[in-house]
């Protein structure tokens, strides 16, 4: 899922000056599994703008919600009669969100309160850890199953670089050497040969972000 | 001479804090005036909102009376307290309210002493350092 | 807000069915006691024993302390009764593969060395698993340096015989205490146990402790008894040197009776044998178990009690109960009354048929909860699991189940709950509430 952290407190401060009265928004999703912007973080990060604000003097008044999914234009909808009460939003939703009620609040300033950071998975309660960059080209069959784009720190396509030291990574060196992991396991699962097959370099101006927002059309599902 | 009284919130866990808070009573111990006790199930339940919005709303300084470590009736119900006090810190410092405003203290069921001499001697020091100007009241 | 640590709801949680039905784990001493204790109450038992034989730990012991009998005698009659009663099953070399569910609904998969799986639903569940010895740690060329368990052997086979190893006789013996396992009794009981029969078959015994331990019933007394036959006790603080010396083993340590320490001069106690306890250590395969059961291990892997200062044979989960050396290795005695305590427990849980949740229980929403599994990590008691309605475990996909909508979520199971409301505060999407 996709994982983020609440941004600095003052940064949000900043850009909630202007403003006596917002509506917090949450995300019942992603950003509640990973602690940063659900029903209780939005509510912690409210009580703590309140209580600054209440600190300089100008109170500010802090609206709460929190949609099942702030992505989907019905949930944002829901939203409507709450934001036409409010100066502006600020959402601890994923970018996404954000975006969404962008959209369709176009007179209404949405501020982001997290800094959205990776898709990743949970490796122990309370550490997450990036696992994929949407690269659109997905190669983890020949891989076994460990990608070397979101994994090694120099997206290395074809075995490690001369800095992998004891399975670890040169750049950060608490990091296991994805190269290590990706033979390692290979290996025990009895598919070595596979890594002998060269992987051509990614085509990233077609495939994936360098050529503007990627777009999925099913034309069977439109309505 | 300063009239103010500082409000503490206190949640007290009904296996040690509340009992003490009791004993405290019985022997008619000291305690200050303007004190709120919150009896909690284990100090497990006690949310980090709930330590923030007893200070939003109106408290000068938290305090919550736990079991101590490695003697919870639910086993992890202190040290997960602990890593919420820890976060909630955190947040205050960030909104820039004093760390002294928010305390853990390990009591046993008989520490009515320890309690009432705890919450006075709080008292004095939320005294000096002022009302919270973040509550909201 | 902050003071609403409760909702109250009309609607209590409904009772809990419970069949007499308990599976022991582990056909020690503490396994069949409470076999045979909970049978005799008309409880049906399954003993699931990972050997080929009952007994467990208990089959090395020869002497107790505190009474003439034969230990193999009583441990063999007691094995005849429960292998001959009606409602114990023993299942042998078997190991539990699973347990699912919770206090009411326990699913225990067992599987036995011959293959077969068997499904158990019992109604609580007594761990009583023991723990291992390892060997004393002799001297490097290991010569008449033994264990006491050995010595316990050679006792027994020269019941009416002068005490003989490896067919020299024995004259000197002195036991070292404390080597290892500093804050267990058992070796200060065998080692006197061993001492008096030793002294009155005519060997002079000695006792080297760091500390004797005598906090077990009788064993004053006994300790009063070994003094009047003539054992010597000597105490140390740095732990005894040993060397070879003629054809024995030469004990050496400062005599403590002396205050000053500069004054204290060196004790040599020639000895033809030196006995030194087993080390105990948690059975390896108890991590195992504890996974399968969701069970809490403590210091040195062994199993853990709920709490130490409420009933120390209660586990972190309803309906699962712990005696004996798979908690603490403790003597006979000892392990006995704890099983006698998960007798009480058992009969207590089981009685009326019935267990009724006692408020306050977490109840999670189902609507708002995100699946996220903080709360099924985070319970102590593992009283939480996620519902799978239907087999698909996808996030947030409705399922039809008796006509209403349900959704996959985290479910807090009324029986199994303690109601201290950890998953409540931790809960990212508030989606537990703390009913009272």
């Amino acid at each position: 899922m996709i994982k983020a952290e609440q941004k600095p407190f003052e940064e949000i401060l900043e850009y909630l000056a202007p403003y006596n009265k917002i509506l917090l928004s949450g995300c019942g999703a992603c950003v509640t599994v990973c602690h940063a912007g659900g029903e209780k973080e939005g509510a912690l990060l409210a009580s703590a703008l309140r209580m600054a604000r209440q600190k300089t003097g100008k109170p500010l008044e802090i609206l709460e919600s929190t949609p099942a999914r702030q992505c989907e234009p019905e949930f944002a909808q829901e939203l409507s009669d709450t934001i036409g009460r409010v100066q502006a939003v600020l959402s601890v939703s994923c970018g996404v969100g954000v975006q969404t009620l962008a959209r369709h609040f176009p007179a209404t300033q949405i501020f982001p309160g997290v800094n959205t950071l990776f898709m990743g998975e949970t490796v122990e309660h309370g550490v997450w850890e990036e696992r994929c960059q949407a690269c659109g080209d997905c190669i983890l069959e020949k891989t076994a199953g460990i990608c070397p784009i979101a994994r090694c720190a120099k997206q290395l396509l074809n075995g490690p670089c001369g800095g992998s030291a004891n399975g670890k990574c040169e750049i950060k060196r608490e990091t296991d050497c994805a190269w290590q992991l990706i033979y390692d396991r290979s290996k025990s699962l009895g598919q070595l040969h596979r890594l002998t097959e060269i992987i051509p370099a990614k085509q990233w101006g077609v495939q994936s972000r360098d050529s503007g927002p990627r777009r999925i059309v099913r034309e069977d599902l439109k309505v | 001479m300063s009239t103010f009284e500082p409000k503490i919130v206190a949640f007290c866990c009904e296996q040690s804090g509340l009992p003490a808070a009791e004993m405290a009573k019985t022997l008619k111990l000291k305690i200050p005036d303007n004190l709120e006790l919150v009896p909690v199930p284990c100090s497990g339940r006690i949310e980090t909102l709930y330590l923030l919005k007893a200070l939003e709303s109106g408290a000068d300084g938290v305090v919550v009376f736990a079991c101590y470590e490695e003697n919870c009736r639910y086993l992890q119900g202190n040290v997960r307290l602990k890593g919420r006090v820890g976060y909630a810190k955190q947040i205050m410092a960030k909104i820039g309210l004093e760390q002294e405003r928010l305390e853990i203290f390990h009591v046993a069921t008989n520490s009515g002493v320890k309690f009432s001499e705890f919450l006075m001697q709080k008292a004095d020091q939320l005294r000096l350092l002022g009302p919270n100007l973040g509550k909201i009241a | 807000m902050y003071q609403k640590v409760y909702e109250s709801k009309a609607t209590a949680p409904a009772p809990i069915n419970l069949k007499p039905e308990v599976l022991i784990i582990g056909g020690g001493i503490v396994g069949i006691t409470v076999a045979r204790e909970l049978a005799r109450e008309g409880v049906q038992v399954v003993i699931a024993e990972k050997g080929e034989t009952l007994g467990g730990g208990v089959r090395d012991l020869h002497f107790f302390y505190d009474r003439p009998a034969a230990v193999q005698k009583w441990l063999g009659d007691l094995i005849e009764v429960v292998e001959g009663a009606g409602n114990i099953t023993v299942l042998k070399g078997a190991k539990l593969k699973r347990l699912d569910g919770q206090l009411g609904r326990f699913q225990a998969l067992i599987r036995t060395s011959e293959g077969r799986e068997r499904t158990l639903s019992p109604s609580a569940v007594v761990v009583a698993t023991g723990c291992i010895t390892r060997p004393a740690e002799a001297m490097s060329d290991g010569g008449r340096c033994i264990g006491s368990s050995e010595m316990e052997k050679l006792l027994a086979e020269s019941r009416d015989l002068p005490v003989a190893w490896k067919g020299q006789p024995v004259k000197t013996v002195t036991f070292i205490l404390d080597r290892t396992d500093d804050d267990i009794k058992i070796h200060t009981v065998n080692a006197i146990k061993l001492a008096v029969i030793l002294q009155e078959k005519g060997c002079q015994v000695a006792v080297v402790a760091r500390d004797l331990k005598v906090s077990a019933s009788g064993m004053e007394l006994l300790y009063r008894q070994a003094r009047g036959k003539g054992v010597l006790f000597f105490k140390y603080d740095e732990p005894p040197v040993l060397s070879h010396s003629g054809d024995g083993i030469s004990v050496e340590i400062p005599d403590m009776t002396v205050l000053r320490k500069e004054e204290r001069e060196t004790v040599s106690l020639l000895s033809d044998l030196v006995v030194i306890g087993e080390t105990f250590a948690a059975d390896p395969e108890t991590q195992e178990l504890c996974r399968v059961m969701k069970l809490r291990t403590g210091a040195g892997g062994a199993l853990m009690e709920d709490n130490p200062q409420f009933l120390r044979v209660m586990s972190n989960r309803r309906g699962i109960f712990l005696a004996g050396a798979c908690r603490f290795p403790q003597i006979i005695a000892e392990s006995l009354s704890e099983a006698h305590a998960v007798v009480q427990e058992v009969k207590a849980l089981l009685h009326g048929g019935v267990y009724t949740p006692v408020n306050p229980v977490a109840e999670v929403d189902p609507p708002k909860c995100a699946v996220c599994y903080t709360c099924v990590r985070l319970c102590p008691h593992a009283a939480i699991g996620v519902e799978r309605y239907g087999d698909r475990n996808v996030y947030s996909a409705p399922a039809e189940k008796n006509g209403d909508t349900l959704w996959q979520a985290a479910r807090v199971d009324p029986a199994a709950c303690f109601g201290c409301g950890i998953c409540v505060a931790e809960c990212p999407a508030r989606a537990i509430t703390l009913y009272q």
